[in-house]
Order: structure tokens, then sequence, then C-alpha cells
């Protein structure tokens, strides 16, 4: 049966191709060849030329717009996906916590790795850093993430290159160490056990110390250091304030930390930490009402007294001349703060579309900028164990904003200590904890214009203990195989995101664009299409005499019909021909205009795919013949005897 | 201008004479019949009243005849000579080409019938006006399905038969009257008709070159054997056909032959 059937088959396709060749170059009696049909319409339209020029004009100019419009639209599309969309990003999964109080723990990432289908993970802890390079300080954010990073998230390295394997390498630091024995040191509370005995006013430790209090905390100021002591107003609480002042040991107080009972002397009685301080003060009008105590001059009285120190938050040096930066940066600009809505920017070109990650990074840096750690624990200063390998890449803006070169900067060593906070701090540890200045070499620059941003081995934190992150990238082994990855990570409670969502939203926003675009340029092909209509009829009332010719020599109607077709037809065809050119080459001169404003490089803002080409093409001539269609109909009927008579 | 009226009629009478003299003997009569009309009658409506054009004409033309059917305007001879080529369905009567009947056949089959079969000539040089001479000449061959180049070359024999050989590549609305009723009699021949048809060929034509018309026609009449049959007002032609066939109001009113 096979057998026949291509015996069949191809007996057909020789009957077509025989038939194909006399249409095209004719030896049928009665009818002309479809060749000499195209050049006796092209000679028509010739010999009308600058009648068929404008035609053909209209029909080009309908067409390039819809090109023009609509390659605009696929460009924006393309620039738009090609910044969400990475080599590996249609199988890649990110996983944050969510609302939940789960925590990507190792044991978690572990979890996770063993679901089918998983071709790998890679974790990227996001904390707050302050570098040193040059003798200038910056607050930055700092990424540590796994040597895969590089392939997940695509990163684009400007200058440089990626960091070395050795310095991506995780060790394993086991030496018996306790995650408190990590710790070397915790501010406010290290030297008490050495005391063993104070009097109410004696100094501390004589150091003077600067503090702040909690935003809208209004805190008493005492004469004297003890809970019975006169009142002389209050102390404001703001993120703008900082004061200085010296500890004291006074009487025992009631607090939520060890401030209030610091100490047992060897007669029972508990001693409260307080601080000696002369700050500008507040009385109070109402229950929660406060407003500046004034003198006779109307300055604001400042005084001098003590408050209790659980009131207040003792700033470390570090942390000093971040607030004061903040302080300096506020009253200058006024908007430190209000730049978190580029944080979606960040998203976007870093962290390779993860916004939770980065809003997440973004209360990092806040946090310490504020300052809140919690009080009882102080801040704990770790030491980062592994010594080997320290390299780092640091964004185009963290170059921008130390004034230096992108090649100047690789090679260069910078100090970094780690702020870390929340969800990501060691097992066991609460609060801040910070590390000592470790020094890193530069070994690259990447593309992220809009944040000071710096990527460290997430070996590094690992080494002191770090083990909850705040992304973890799951890559499965096929795009296909996605979703059922997906299902099974959500199942375990984690939200996930994957740029598939974005991709899918973005694709429907464009195809929309794309349409309303393209339609205000069917409009000026429709325009054109009434022009033609109109000039293939006019033609047609020119050419009635000829017609009668035509046909009292013999042409039959089919032929007739034929030849004014393909007068539609050429026009469609080359109107569209011209039109997708002009479409095409107009995009790409806006293209190299917009390449060469900014110096060289840009994403093209217009892109013509061919298939889209060839369906403009194929709508120009459906059109054209379409509205050839009636002219020729009326052709037809036209009767020979009163068309030669016609004149 | 119109040269015809300034002409004296006596010099074109002398010009019939001239081209007689300068043509060969007539053929003898052949006895086979190469379109006959039965009972042809048409009507046309003009305005209220319907005008009885033809009133059952009965006529026989032979093979190799040069038929002249005259009469005054308005006696019917371009109806029926319309008839003739199937242009003109007639209210009754049948029109035969050989032994085909021309109405029997559906509207493509006459038009390939009169492709093939008849050659026409009209009083006003009808024209694809966007075509060259010889490319005018040859649209009925590719009418015929004929290739370009075979097309071409019988276009080119014809033209040259014609002397117009020179005109090939012009357009046709640049020629002369004349040239151009000897391009449409080149357009007519070239696809090697049964009969030449023609419609007042040289209604617009000086008397000059309507003498010369009338030597071609007469020629290809007498010299190729072609049959022709010519509609016209003028009796000064008369006597170079070999039939002439008279006509009033829808009639024959004389019909004799050599």
């Amino acid at each position: 049966m096979k057998k026949i059937n291509i015996k069949l088959n191809r007996q057909t396709v020789k009957e077509l191709k025989e038939k194909l060749a006399i249409w095209w170059s004719g030896g049928k009696k009665g009818t002309i060849s479809q060749k000499r049909v195209f050049y006796l319409a092209y000679r028509s339209l010739v010999s009308r030329k600058s009648r068929a020029m404008i035609t053909i004009s209209a029909i080009a100019l309908g067409t390039a717009a819809i090109v023009f419009l609509v390659s605009f639209a696929y460009g924006l599309q393309d620039i738009v996906t090609k910044r969400i969309v990475q080599p590996k990003s249609m199988s890649m999964i990110d996983v944050v916590s969510g609302t939940t109080n789960l925590q990507l723990s190792q044991a978690t990432v572990d979890e996770i790795a063993k679901i089918p289908n998983v071709a790998g993970i890679s974790r990227a802890v996001s904390v707050a850093g302050v570098v040193g390079l040059n003798n200038s300080r910056m607050d930055t954010v700092v990424v540590a993430v796994d040597g895969n990073y590089f392939d997940y998230a695509n990163p684009v390295v400007d200058t440089g290159k990626w960091m070395s394997k050795d310095a991506l390498k995780e060790s394993t630091y086991n030496d018996g160490q306790s995650l408190a024995g990590l710790m070397g040191k915790v501010a406010g509370a290290s030297t008490d056990d050495m005391l063993t005995d104070v009097t109410i006013g004696q100094k501390i430790d004589g150091k003077i110390v600067s503090f702040r209090i909690d935003d809208d905390v209004y805190v008493p100021l005492r004469k004297a250091p003890k809970t019975n002591a006169e009142i002389l107003g209050f102390v404001k609480g703001s993120v703008m304030n900082m004061y200085d002042g010296g500890l004291v040991w006074g009487s025992q107080y009631d607090s939520v930390d060890a401030s209030g009972k610091a100490f047992l002397d060897q007669t029972g009685s508990w001693f409260g930490k307080w601080i000696s301080t002369e700050v500008p003060i507040y009385q109070q009008t109402s229950p929660g009402f406060y407003e500046p105590l004034t003198d006779s001059q109307g300055q604001q009285t400042i005084a001098k007294g003590f408050m209790g120190l659980s009131g207040a938050k003792i700033l470390t040096s570090i942390e000093k001349e971040v607030t004061e930066k903040l302080i300096t940066e506020t009253k200058a600009v006024g908007q430190v703060l209000g730049d978190s809505t580029t944080s979606a920017n960040v998203a976007l070109t870093f962290n390779g579309g993860s916004s939770t990650a980065s809003a997440e990074l973004m209360q990092t840096i806040e946090k310490n900028k504020q300052v809140t750690a919690t009080a009882s624990s102080g801040l704990a200063v770790l030491e980062i164990k592994k010594t080997d390998g320290h390299e780092a890449l640091v964004s185009t803006a963290f170059v921008k904003a130390l004034n230096l070169s992108k090649d100047d900067i690789i090679g260069k060593s910078l100090t970094l200590e780690y702020i870390i906070t929340g969800s990501v701090l060691p097992l066991g540890l609460s609060g801040r904890v910070m590390t000592k200045p470790v020094d890193y070499k530069i070994v690259g620059v990447f593309l992220e214009d809009t944040k000071p941003v710096l990527i460290t081995p997430l070996a590094d934190l690992i080494s002191i203990g770090v083990s909850r992150y705040n992304t973890v990238k799951v890559l499965a082994n096929k795009p296909e195989n996605l979703t059922t990855v997906r299902e099974k990570i959500q199942l375990m409670g984690f939200t996930t995101s994957s740029i598939v969502d974005t991709l899918a939203q973005v694709q429907k926003l464009f195809t929309i664009l794309r349409f309303v675009l393209g339609a205000f340029g069917v409009i000026a092909l429709v325009v054109a299409l009434f022009g033609m209509f109109n000039t293939l009829t006019i033609s047609l009332m020119e050419r009635t005499r000829e017609l009668g010719v035509m046909k009292t020599l013999g042409t039959t109607d089919r032929d007739v019909f034929r030849l004014f077709m393909a007068e539609s037809l050429i026009i469609g065809a080359v109107g569209g021909a011209i039109g997708i050119l002009i479409g095409v080459i107009g995009g790409q001169i806006i293209n190299v205009v917009n390449a060469l404003m900014r110096g060289g490089f840009s994403n093209s803002m217009f892109k013509t795919p061919f298939g889209f080409m060839v369906g403009v093409f194929a709508l120009a001539l459906l059109v054209g013949t379409a509205t050839g269609f009636y002219p020729s109909k009326r052709a037809i009927k036209i009767n020979p005897l009163d068309a030669l008579r016609y004149e | 201008m119109n040269k015809k009226n300034t002409q004296p009629l006596a010099s074109s009478i002398l010009n019939i004479t001239e081209v007689e003299n300068r043509l060969p003997p007539k053929n003898e009569r052949s006895h086979h019949a190469i379109v006959q009309l039965r009972g042809i009658k048409k009507e046309f409506k003009l305005g209220i009243a319907d005008v009885e054009v033809l009133k059952g004409i009965d006529l026989t033309l032979y093979a190799g005849e040069f038929v002249i059917i005259y009469g005054p305007s308005g006696c019917g001879k371009s109806t029926l000579l319309h008839t003739m080529l199937g242009l003109e369905k007639p209210d009754s009567g049948d029109v035969f080409l050989r032994s085909e009947n021309l109405y029997d056949m559906d509207a493509t089959e006459r038009t390939n019938f009169r492709r093939e079969k008849i050659g026409m000539v009209f009083q006003q040089p009808n024209w694809i006006k966007s075509l060259s001479v010889w490319e005018n000449v040859a649209y009925p061959l590719y009418l015929n399905g004929i290739n370009d180049k075979n097309a071409k070359q019988r276009a080119m024999e014809v033209l040259e038969e014609l002397e117009m050989t020179e005109y090939i590549n012009q357009k046709p609305m640049s020629l002369s009257g004349g040239q151009q009723q000897r391009v449409a009699l080149a357009r007519a021949l070239s696809v090697d008709p049964w009969v030449i048809m023609a419609d007042e060929p040289t209604g617009n034509l000086d008397t000059k070159s309507s003498a010369d018309l009338i030597e071609i026609l007469a020629r290809l009449n007498r010299e190729r054997s072609r049959t022709v049959i010519m509609v016209t007002h003028e009796i000064n032609f008369l006597p170079v056909a070999t039939r002439r066939v008279g006509m009033t109001d829808g009639e024959v009113v004389m019909d004799e032959h050599d």
C-alpha cells in the first residue's frame, strides 16, 4: 500500500510540476502564460508611471509604518527580555524563605538538592559591609556567593575576571571551637566580671561614648544616676540625633536588657549602668506629647544629667561613622533612605530578577544605618576563619563612587567588615555581628550602575558559621522540569519565583503593545488601500476601450481578470517590499544613531524578526489582491462592443 | 482638418482605378461556404421605441471572396458584421462559420473561436497602449499560448509583409492613421485566421491611405486567397471587391458577384 502511495504521489508531483511549468511559461492554447501576464501588467503600470509610483508609495508607507512601529515593540521586548533572561534562567528557580518562619538553612538546601531533576544549587547571602580603600570608607551591599553563582545569575563582568576557584573553595573549620568561642569580644559587657566593687556615680571606663535613642522615644534625664532623682527633662530619640556621654554606675532599674541590673556587689546590691551626658532637653506637656524646654531667650535648654543605659544604643566607631555620614547625607540630600526605590533595578540587573532578595538587602542596609541592634547582645565581632584567597568583585557604581577607573582598581586591595544581621546570622547568635576587617583583592568589576555592591566568596562567611541563606537559586536539569521542581520546593513551604513568571507577563504585555502599534500602522495601510482602490478603478475606466480591444481580440474573461489582478498584485508586492525595506532601514538608522549617542554600545531599539517581515509582506500582497478584486471583477463585466464605442 | 472632405471626389475615383490597375486579376469564385447567416433578426431599444436593425438576413459568403457590405449609415451593416464576429448575439437566427454555430457556443468558447479563426480590423485604431507595435501584433498569439520567441517571430513576419518593419518598436499611437491600420491588419493576420473582417477600416483615413489599405486588402484576397469581409459606406471601393452586398434598413437589397 505504502509503495503504491509513493508512486501515486510521485506521479502527482510530476503532473503538478508540468502544470506549473505550463502555467508559468505557457503552452496551453487559449490562455496567457503567467510570466506574460506579469509582464503585460508591468508594462501597463510602467505606461502610467507617476500614478503607479504614487500608489506603490502609499502602500509602501503604510507597510513601513506597520514594520517600523511593530519593530519598535519587538525591540523593546527584546531589550526587556534580554535583561531578564540569562542563559540558564529558563531552568532557574529563586527560593526565598517566604512569610513563614522557615529558614533557608543548609539542611533545607541539602533537601532541595535531593529533589529529582535538580541539576544544581547556588546559595547567596546578602549582608551589609563597610569597605576601606585608599583611606576612604564606604557602606556597601555585600553578596557572598557560591562559585556557580556566575553561571546561574550571570553578573556582567565588565573588567577583570570572576573569582578564582581557590577563593571560592569552601573549607571545613572544625577546630573544636564553639560558636561562642568564635566571638572575639562582646561590646559593653566584656570586662564587667573583673570588677569587685562599685559606687553610685563611679565612672565605668572613663571613655566618652556616642549613643543614640530609638526614634520617637523620650528618655528621662535625671539630676543623679538614681531612679528617685529629680527629672530635669527628657532626651529625644531620633535617627538624626547622636549624643556623647560617659558610662557611670548608678542605682538599679527595671530594663528589658541587662543594663538595669548590671553588677551585683558583695553585699547583694544591684547596680545599673547609666550615661552621664549633656543634651538639649524636652518637657512633657501632656502624656505622650513633648516640646523643647526653652529659656527666656527662646533657646532650647541644654542640661547636664544622667539617663539609664537601657534607653540608649551605644555606637561603635564604625556605627558612629555610618550614623554621622547618614546624618550629613540626610541633611544634604534629604533622601538617602528614599533611594530604595531604585532597588528594583538592582533586582533586575544584579540579582537576576529576585526582587525579594533585593528588598531584604535594602532592609539590611537600612537596619545597619539606623544601628538598631538588640541592646542585650550588643555587637559581636567575629574573625573570618578562611585565611586564603580573599577575592572580591566590585560594581561599576562602587568604582564610580570612589572616583577610580575600572582598570586601576583591578588588583588593588580593600578591607571589608561584614555586618551580619537577621535571618542569616550564624546559629546561636542574635542581634548584629561584625567581622574584623579582612583584606580582599579586587579581581573584577561587574556591571551594576546604581549601587555600590561587592561580590565575595560565600566560603568566607561559612567559615564564621553562617549556615542560613537569603536566597538559593535552584537549577532544574531542563526547562521542562522547572514546574515540577518548583512545586516540590513550594510543598516544603518556601516561596519560589522564576523568570518564567515575569517573562510570561512581559510577553503578554508586549503582544498587546505590538497589536496597538500595529493597529496604527494598519490605519495608514488602509488609507493607502483606499487610494489604491480609487486608482485601480480610474485606471479601469480609462482603459475601458483597451479592454474592449482585448476582449474582441479574444482575451477570455479569466485572462482579463488575471491581467488586472496581476497589476494590483505587483502594486502590493512592490509596495510591501519597499515598505518593509523603509521600515527596517528607518529602525536601523535610529538604532545606529542611538548607539552613537550612547558611545557605541546600545541594545537595538528596533528589531524586525524575519517571520514578521514575511507576514507583513503576505499582508501587503493579500490586501493588494483584495483591493484589486472588485475592479478586476468589474473589468470582466464590460461589454466589448460598448467598450469599443466608449470614448 | 479632415483631409477626406477637402479631397475632390474625382481623385478618389481616380485612385481606385489606379489601384485596380496595379492589382492582379480577380480569382475564380469558390463554392466553399465560410460564413452562413440564417434568418438573422436583431432589435435595439432606442429610448422607448424598439428599432428593428436586422430584419431576417439570409446570406452565404464563400471562401476566397472579397465581400464589401455597403449601405447608408444606420442600415445595420455594422451590426451584421458584429453578429458574424460573435460579439452581438442575434434575437433569432443562426450564424455558422464553416460548420460551427457561433451562438451554440458559450461565451468563452466563442471568444476562443474568434481569437483563432477571425482577424479583425476596426474603424478606430484600438491598441493596448502600453505595448509597442510588435507586442500588439503578438498579443493574440500570446493569448493562443504561443511561446514568446515564436510569437515575436510570427509578429515580425507579418509586419515585414506589410512593410512596417521600421516601426516595430514604436508605440502604435505615435504612427499615422494609415500606418496604424496596417499594424491593425498585421495583428488580424498574425493568427492566420479563416477570415478577415474589417469594420469601416478607412473611416478615419485620408484618400491616399484609404486607397493603400484597400490595395493591401485586395492583394491579400487575390494573391493569398484570403477571405475578406469589409463593411463600408464608401461605394468608391466597390470595383475591387468580388462580391458586393448592399443593405438598406436592415435588409439586403443588392447582392452581386463577379
